[in-house]
């Protein structure tokens, strides 16, 4: 880049002129001997031109001065630069006065008038012809080469000075903003210039290139705008009119205007990604109305009946509806608990709290359909007789909010806010039987098997247990352990089904991060199917005479959607069923309705599937699953 | 019938064209995409060549690609483009990352009797390419991730006297990476039997 005066130095110079000319030799047109200002050429290519133009002009000071016809005194006609001309070479070669003054470090500031003058001044510039005949030298990066741009052969024998190419050049030099070297890479760059001081001491006139690693600039140099590629260009063209080189033979042509950018910054991108779960899901899909049917299933889309439930709590973990096998709906609203009798359409209120600001926190009807377990906030599990609409007992302990009650015979199993899940027997004083210590989280879905055999808890801490009833003895502070539990969930899992129709297969959907219902070996604990859905699961049942898997989901579908069962191909979506997020769900105990609840304050009845072929109430009837069971065996 | 059959045993500059224009296409919108130039969400999956493949759905960028591949559609009919290089730019500092070099080179192979080209098949055709799309899929594994938000240029090497629609089209430089800080990796090629497209990446790299 500088003035090499060393024999070793120019040796190595002109090896990597070699390679740099072995690397352009598929470039067309006239080869251009480069400085080697770059200490590695890049693959052959314009760019390569491009540098080599850049250092080319650069280095014409150097050669200019090297030659001797070029090197006359400051007089003569090449060298129209003096100080009092105050030329666009010297306005350009203004310094900063702090810049001024760290030139000064090296050298007397009467060498900097001109370069041509100062590089004749060099009392080694015999030395330097024939680098300078074979080539050219860079002077550093000065942006005064313009002015000086000869003409040269290239055999190095002889050089002429066209007086035209000067002025043209000149001319070029007013007109054009010479780009700066390239400061993308300042570790690169800077080092360079750095050695060439170091290495010449106060004997150099080389004019370091200030301002892009400089401290003057420091401010300016990081917003200064870089050569765009079209500046580029542009400056090419210039010095290849210049230079007589004849254009190259193919062009390298990019679209005028720019790429669109991305519609969203890419931090948007991420909270995007993060949040998809609420409106982008695999599977998510649907139709424009909302309403997806399978062509061989006609499924009514609309609501069969819609009751209207003023107080119906919008709380995710709370189970606020149940169907008994007498066909009777039990529906809790704040602190209060209703029966909806499905034969007569006859509504009756069963009780209320008689805790102030107490609301029933789930409700479940016991297998026969006489009475009704009711939970309350404050821990009680109330026992309420459906026919009398009297409360039986209240059965306390639970500290929390008993969010999920789930009947067996004459068990009654809750589970509490606090993570246990309590067996009462509704027979005995001393109603708590066991104590299950599972979850961390709130439990709110549990499910016993029909056959009541096995136990089903899903919690807030996404874990799903499956507990065998057949472990442990009665006893108050008996402890049972899980048979098995899983924390395959992402989310809160209160979505807990068993088939009616094996009784080894366990459905358990989960919440709002995780959207997914999982299938599960009772048995072993382990992961048939995964389904994946647009949003929360709130419920999910097995329909009682098919293989089918019927679905409830919060926001944002709010959909009810139906999947067959093993393929879990999806059979039905009716997206917006409700309102607000589908809180629960219940099946008729006939099979062929389905009723479900939400925040929108609205009961609606479904007709998903067909009755039985037989009458038989087979989902509640214990006889018909123990028989089926036994066949399974 | 059998002229039928003859038409399309044939292949014609215009049907190979279709078909490198096509690849290109889902070639630039998979390296955006894999590349993570763009939002992923930006995208959507369509099945082409035998396998799902992402095109963007972005309107603006839509646009943008199909204008350039317009212009690259009538220079290939005109066999006057030579290479298509899609540069990848860090946003900010305008420093090269990626350049995904497609060479385009003319074949001219035999005519049979009639003067028509024998086309190759489309099963070899598509599973050529499919070798290339699943390569820049596989290039997330060796590449050095984007982490910083990143631009996209496309530059056409053409002949030098090659019609250029000139307030579309402007003259650049070739967006190398500097060297000795660029690796490289070639990619598989396939080809139309009129036209050979060799894959290369090269990116930037500073271990």
């Amino acid at each position: 880049m500088s003035l090499l005066t060393t024999p070793e130095a120019s040796s190595r110079q002109k090896e990597n002129q070699k390679s740099r000319i072995r690397d352009t030799k598929r470039l067309a047109g006239p080869r251009i001997p480069l400085s080697p200002s770059k200490p590695s050429p890049a693959p052959s290519s314009v760019d390569d031109l491009a540098n080599g133009l850049d250092n080319l002009s650069i280095s014409q000071a150097a050669k200019s001065k090297a030659h001797p016809l070029a090197a006359p005194p400051t007089n003569a006609p090449l060298v129209s630069l003096n100080v009092g001309e105050e030329s666009d070479v010297l306005k350009t070669f203004k310094f900063a006065p702090s810049e001024y003054n760290k030139a000064r470090a090296y050298k007397p500031i009467d060498d900097y008038r001109s370069p041509i003058q100062l590089l004749t001044r060099d009392p080694n510039w015999a030395a330097l012809a024939p680098q300078a005949q074979h080539g050219m030298l860079g002077i550093g990066n000065m942006p005064l080469n313009l002015t000086s741009v000869v003409k040269n052969d290239w055999q190095g024998r002889k050089v002429q000075v066209s007086e035209g190419t000067m002025s043209q050049a000149r001319e070029l030099s007013k007109t054009t903003e010479i780009p700066k070297p390239r400061s993308e890479n300042p570790d690169g760059e800077a080092p360079m210039h750095q050695r060439a001081i170091v290495n010449h001491g106060a004997d150099d006139r080389f004019i370091t290139q200030r301002g892009e690693d400089g401290g003057f600039h420091a401010g300016h140099s990081l917003a200064a705008p870089k050569p765009t590629p079209i500046e580029d260009v542009e400056h090419e063209q210039r010095l290849r009119t210049a230079l007589d080189i004849e254009p190259q033979p193919g062009r390298i042509l990019s679209f005028t205007s720019a790429a669109p950018r991305p519609r969203e910054d890419p931090t948007f991108a991420l909270q995007r990604e993060l949040v998809k779960p609420l409106y982008a899901r695999p599977g998510g899909v649907g139709s424009s109305n909302g309403v997806y049917t399978n062509k061989t299933r006609r499924i009514p889309t609309t609501a069969e009946r819609v009751l209207d439930a003023p107080g119906m709590i919008n709380d995710y973990y709370l189970n606020l509806i149940a169907w008994s096998c007498t066909n009777i709906v039990g529906v809790a609203l704040r602190e209060s608990s209703y029966i909806w009798n499905a034969e007569t359409n006859e509504t009756d209120l069963l009780g209320t709290c008689e805790q102030e600001n107490a609301y029933v926190s789930s409700i479940d009807f016991s297998n026969d359909g006489s009475y009704a377990g009711v939970g309350i906030d404050s821990g009680e599990v109330e026992i309420w007789d459906v026919e009398t609409r009297t409360r039986l007992r209240s059965m306390g302990g639970h500290q929390s909010q008993v969010s999920v009650l789930s009947w067996n015979n004459h068990i009654i199993s809750s589970g509490c806010a606090d993570g246990s899940i309590w067996h009462h027997d509704v027979r005995v004083g001393a109603h708590k039987v066991m104590e299950l210590i599972g979850h961390t989280g709130e439990v709110c879905g549990l499910k016993w098997r029909q056959d009541g055999e096995a136990l089903a808890s899903g919690a807030n801490d996404n874990v799903v247990n499956c507990w065998d009833a057949r472990v442990g003895s009665v006893g108050g502070d008996n402890r049972g352990h899980p048979k098995w539990s899983k924390s395959t969930h992402t989310a809160a899992v209160k979505a807990i089904a068993w088939a009616p129709w094996n009784p080894n297969i366990l459905a358990s959907g989960g919440g709002t991060s995780d959207c997914r219902i999982n299938i599960w070996s009772a048995s072993t604990g382990s992961r048939l199917h995964t389904l994946v859905t647009p949003s929360q699961v709130t419920s999910v049942h097995f329909s009682p005479h098919s293989k089918e898997i019927f679905s409830t989901h919060g926001f944002p579908t709010n959909a009810i959607m139906l999947h067959s069962y093993p393929a879990l191909e999806k059979v039905a979506e009716i997206r917006d069923a409700h309102d607000a997020r589908i809180l629960n769900s219940a099946v008729s105990p006939n099979g062929d309705l389905i009723v479900t609840n939400s925040g929108d304050e609205n009961i609606k009845f479904w007709r998903i599937w067909e009755p039985a072929p037989k009458k038989t109430k087979r989902k509640e009837n214990p006889q018909v699953v123990e028989s089926g069971f036994r066949s399974i065996r | 019938m059998s002229q039928k059959q003859a038409t399309r045993n044939a292949i014609t500059l215009k049907g190979s064209t279709a078909i490198v224009t096509e690849f290109f296409n889902f070639a630039i919108n998979s390296i955006l995409y894999h590349r993570g130039v763009y939002p992923a969400g930006d995208f959507h999956t369509v099945k082409k060549y035998g396998q799902p493949v992402l095109l963007t759905e972005d309107p603006n960028l839509e646009n943008y690609i199909a204008n350039i591949l317009k212009q690259v559609e009538k220079w290939l009919m005109s066999k006057n483009i030579n290479k298509l290089v899609l540069v990848v730019l860090s946003a900010d500092t305008r420093v090269v990352r990626e350049r995904w070099e497609f060479d385009i080179q003319i074949m001219e192979p035999e005519a049979s009797k009639d003067g028509s080209i024998p086309a190759k098949p489309e099963k070899d055709i598509r599973a050529e390419i499919r070798g290339i799309l699943k390569q820049i899929v596989g290039s997330n594994a060796y590449m050095p991730t984007l982490s910083d938000p990143c631009i996209f240029d496309i530059l056409a090497y053409t002949e030098g006297d090659a019609e250029v629609p000139a307030e579309e089209w402007k003259d650049t430089h070739g967006h190398l990476i500097d060297a000795g800080k660029a690796q490289q990796v070639k990619l598989k090629s396939f080809d139309t039997k009129l036209h050979r497209i060799d894959a290369m990446v090269a990116y930037r790299y500073e271990g």
